[in-house]
Formats: structure tokens, C-alpha cells, sequence
């Protein structure tokens, strides 16, 4: 399990506060924002890679930095930048590194280049950015890790290779013991595949909690302005349009809408739409 | 699978790095380049009518070795790839890796000043001072290799510390290209080493050991 508790950080002018969620095992977690809400931020904290001002990080009941080394044999990461070395082969690349790992298989990982038609012998400078990601997934899935830790690779990967992608995490989840936080902008992505949602809005957490209760706590609903105005607080965001307006409402069960108005469950990518809009009505 | 150092080091020499290398350390190039034009112009208006080839050859082997390894310095710091700070490894056992680095290059440099002072010896007179002298600056200036670049007070201490160490090596072109021993300039070529070179190298050295121990942690190291 992954939790993180009260956790603040500063960098420069940018403040990540009050930081608080639980992500269980078995999960596959999305982690949106708007570019510099503190995605990478939060990754870097949860790879001990930043200390946190504040808070507390633990993973399986493990701290930075004492218990460094064994949080780290279970974590497969992906970063957008180049983690690997451009003067080495995929092959080398992967003996190299392997080596710190504890779970690492060379026979997977030989069969998951191959899997995604990349050659061992070349040199990893040579890779183009999608397949240098590739080859990254491939390395970090071939160490066996307990927890993938993804930071916005889907938007560089082919759609073929998507598929093949979105495919390895599900089986990688299936068994129930094993946990993917994937950041993104893809948010359909995320619609199909994610157990649990942490949005992320300018350093502050604005949703931490499964998917379930996400679809249950909002509602996009569509309609006459002054029908939708009748809502009151509940709107957290709209969009005016020619033909009506379009707004994202806190819900809870009891909640009843005007008869005139649809009622939708919201994509995560509407929310985040009409969430970044909470304008007055 | 083991890392090869040797094979790290040479893929950083690209001309891109080098590029990269001098913008970064305009400051350093500057007043290197300043102190050789000064010298190279000294020495050639005193050679005047009696040009030897000796004299040629006691040059390369000081500028050449003095150029590859400004070079080096500036274009291998000993870093780690980001990589390194997430695999499972404790900061001590990245220190130690570190260390290894830093002494591997400082190896190759020492070996390259080596050769240029079979050279230059070969070339000139021998006489135990200068090569002790010589010997004493080229290690100071093998191990000026920075962990994750230099700056503030530390950069100045290299500038100046180099300069003072390429002004000194070239002082002893004229003490090498005859016979006379030179006990006077021996003296304040000493004296320099003992009272400007050795306390600056001190300083650095201490600065550079603390940024070493800072480079287990990734946050400290960026």
C-alpha cells in the first residue's frame, strides 16, 4: 500500500500542500492535472527521489531514507526523460541495470523487446522517443516490480503499442497484489482502465478516492442556464453554450434534477474541463 | 555485466560536450585562453634567431596534456544518471561509485602529464626540481575534476588555482631547455605552490568532497 500522509513541498514558487491519500494494492491509479499541478512532483516524492518539506511517505509500511534499497527493488518506473544509457545496447542497458534488482529476468526481458519489436543490439541513443519509453516499460516490467510508477508515457506511443501497453498493466494488476500510478493527459485511458483517481490542481489534491465513489460524488448535467442555476453551490464548474449549458454538480443520492435537465455520469476529462471553469453562475 | 569506466569516459568526448563544456565554463576557457596567448607570445619573442626543434617538442609535451585535460575536466564531470538514483542501492553504495569515477579520471589524467613529461624530459635537461615541481602541479590539476560542475566560490578557487598552475608549469619550459640549474626561480615557483597553488587546492578539495557525499541523494546532487 501507498500512502501518503500530510505531505508539503516547496520548489521554488511552486508549493505542493497537504498532500493525503492511501492508494491500496491491486490498483490501477490515474494521476491527472493541468501541466505543472505537481504530477511529476508527486512521483519524484513517492521515488524518494525529492524529500518531502512535511508528511510522511510510506511504502509497505517502508521510509525514505532508511529503507531506500528495498522500497526501490519494488518499484518499476518510467519517466519521460532518458533514464538508460545512450552508449549502451537495450541488451547491455538492461544487464547493467538488472543487476541492482533483486527479481530481475533477462528472459523476460528479452522476450518483451522482442514482444515490442525492438532490437537488443541497438544502441539506445538510436531509439526514437517512443520506443526509448518502450524499451523503459519493458525494463521496468522485467524487474518484477511491485508497484510501476508511470509518468506520462502513453502520449508518445503509437496506437498499436497503446493497446499492447494498457493490455500490460491490466494483466500486471490482475493477481491483485500489484499497483500502476500512471500519470497522463490520456484521459479516456484512464475512463477505461483506473480503479482510483488522484487529481492533482495547482500543488493541492482536489480528488483522492476510487473511481466508484469518483462517479458517484459528481454529475454532468445539461440544460437550460436558469435550470442550472437553480443548483446553486452545487455547480462546481460550467460552460455556457449556444444551446444550453453544460455543468459539472456535486452529487449524493438523494439529489433530483429538474426533468428538462440531463444527467450524465462525467468522463474524467469533462471534469477536469469544467472543474478548471468553476466561474459564478 | 560490468560498467567499463573506460568506455563512459570515451563516449563523452564528442564535440558537442566540448561545446557544451566551454559555454558552461566561459569563465575558466577565458582566462585560460588569456594565460596561454600570454605565454605562447612571451616565449616566442624570446626565442628569437635560435629556434630549436627541443623546444617544440618540451611545448607539446606541456600544452598538449595541459589541453586534454582542461578538456576533460570540463566536459567529464563524475555524475551520476538519474537512473542510478532509482535502483535499488543505498547512498553509500552510490558514493562509492562516485569515488571510483573520480579517481579513474584523475588516473587518465595523471597519465596523459605523464606522457607529456617523458617528453618534455626527453627533449630537455633533467633536473630533479622541475620534475618534482611538474609532478606536484599535474596531480593538483588531475584531480581538479568537478562532481556536478562548480560554482560560486569554488569556481573561482579552480580558475584561479589553474591559471596558477599553467602559469608555473610554463615557467619551468626555460629552467628545463638548458642546463643552469635556476635556483631562484625554483624558489618562487616553490614558494608559489606553497603559498598560492596548495592552499587554494585545499579549499577545493574540501568543496568537492562535500559535494561527493551530497551526490548519495538525488535531491542534493541536482
Amino acid at each position: 500500500m501507498i500512502i501518503m500522509k500530510d505531505v508539503e513541498r516547496r520548489q521554488g514558487s511552486f508549493q505542493m500542500k497537504n498532500i493525503s491519500f492511501s492508494l491500496p494494492d491491486g490498483y490501477i491509479c490515474g494521476l491527472v492535472g493541468r501541466n505543472g499541478a505537481g504530477k511529476t512532483t508527486l512521483i519524484h516524492l513517492l521515488l524518494g527521489l525529492y524529500r518531502p518539506g512535511q508528511g510522511e511517505i510510506s511504502i509497505d509500511g517502508m521510509h525514505y531514507p532508511e529503507q531506500e534499497k528495498i522500497i526501490h527493488d519494488r518499484l518499476g518506473t518510467v519517466l519521460v526523460e532518458e533514464l538508460l544509457d545512450g552508449e549502451y545496447t537495450l541488451w547491455e542497458n538492461g544487464m547493467l541495470y538488472g543487476a541492482y534488482y533483486s527479481r530481475f529476468d533477462a528472459g523476460e526481458y528479452e522476450s518483451l523487446l522482442q514482444e515490442f519489436r525492438l532490437e537488443k543490439q541497438t544502441r539506445f541513443r538510436k531509439l526514437s522517443k517512443g520506443q526509448k519509453l518502450k524499451c523503459q516499460f519493458a525494463f521496468a516490467l522485467a524487474c518484477r516490480p511491485k508497484y510501476l510508477l508511470l509518468d506520462e508515457p502513453t502520449a508518445n506511443f503509437d496506437p498499436q503499442f497503446r493497446e499492447i501497453f494498457l493490455k500490460k498493466i491490466q494483466e500486471f494488476v490482475m493477481d491483485g497484489e500489484h499497483t500502476v500510478l500512471l500519470s497522463t493527459h490520456m484521459t479516456e485511458d484512464l475512463d477505461r482502465l483506473a480503479d482510483y483517481l488522484i487529481y492533482l490542481q495547482k500543488g493541492e489534491l482536489l480528488y483522492a478516492g476510487d473511481m466508484e465513489s469518483f462517479r458517484e460524488k459528481y454529475r454532468i448535467v445539461a440544460g437550460e442556464h436558469y435550470k442550472i442555476k437553480l443548483l446553486g453551490d452545487k455547480v462546481l464548474g460550467y460552460e455556457k453554450r449556444p444551446l444550453g449549458t453544460r455543468a459539472l454538480v456535486r452529487h449524493h443520492k438523494f439529489q433530483e434534477y429538474d426533468r428538462e435537465l440531463t444527467v450524465t455520469y462525467p468522463s474524467i476529462e469533462e471534469f477536469m474541463y469544467l472543474y478548471e471553469r468553476n466561474e459564478s453562475l | 555485466m560490468k560498467r567499463s569506466m573506460w568506455r563512459e569516459y570515451l563516449a563523452e568526448w564528442s564535440w558537442k560536450k566540448i561545446k557544451d563544456g566551454a559555454t558552461e565554463n566561459k569563465t575558466i576557457w577565458g582566462c585560460m585562453y588569456a594565460a596561454f596567448i600570454s605565454t605562447f607570445s612571451l616565449s616566442v619573442s624570446m626565442m628569437e634567431h635560435d629556434f630549436r626543434i627541443t623546444d617544440i617538442l618540451m611545448a607539446a609535451g606541456m600544452f598538449l596534456p595541459l589541453m586534454f585535460v582542461m578538456m576533460s575536466i570540463m566536459t567529464h564531470p563524475v555524475r551520476l544518471r538519474k537512473m542510478r538514483y532509482l535502483c535499488p542501492q543505498t547512498a553509500e553504495e552510490r558514493i562509492k561509485s562516485i569515488r571510483k569515477n573520480f579517481y579513474f579520471r584523475a588516473g587518465i589524467h595523471m597519465m596523459v602529464f605523464l606522457a607529456g613529461l617523458v617528453l618534455i624530459f626527453t627533449a630537455g635537461f633533467f633536473n630533479w626540481e622541475s620534475l618534482l615541481f611538474l609532478l606536484l602541479n599535474d596531480g593538483i590539476m588531475s584531480m581538479m575534476v568537478p562532481v556536478y560542475g562548480t560554482d560560486g566560490k569554488a569556481s573561482v578557487q579552480q580558475i584561479f588555482l589553474l591559471v596558477a598552475a599553467f602559469l608555473t608549469d610554463m615557467a619551468q619550459l626555460p629552467v628545463i631547455s638548458g642546463p643552469e640549474p635556476h635556483k631562484t626561480v625554483q624558489i618562487i615557483l616553490y614558494a608559489i605552490f606553497f603559498l598560492v597553488e596548495l592552499p587554494l587546492f585545499i579549499a577545493f578539495e574540501k568543496y568537492r568532497k562535500k559535494e561527493m557525499q551530497a551526490a548519495g541523494f538525488f535531491m542534493e546532487a541536482m
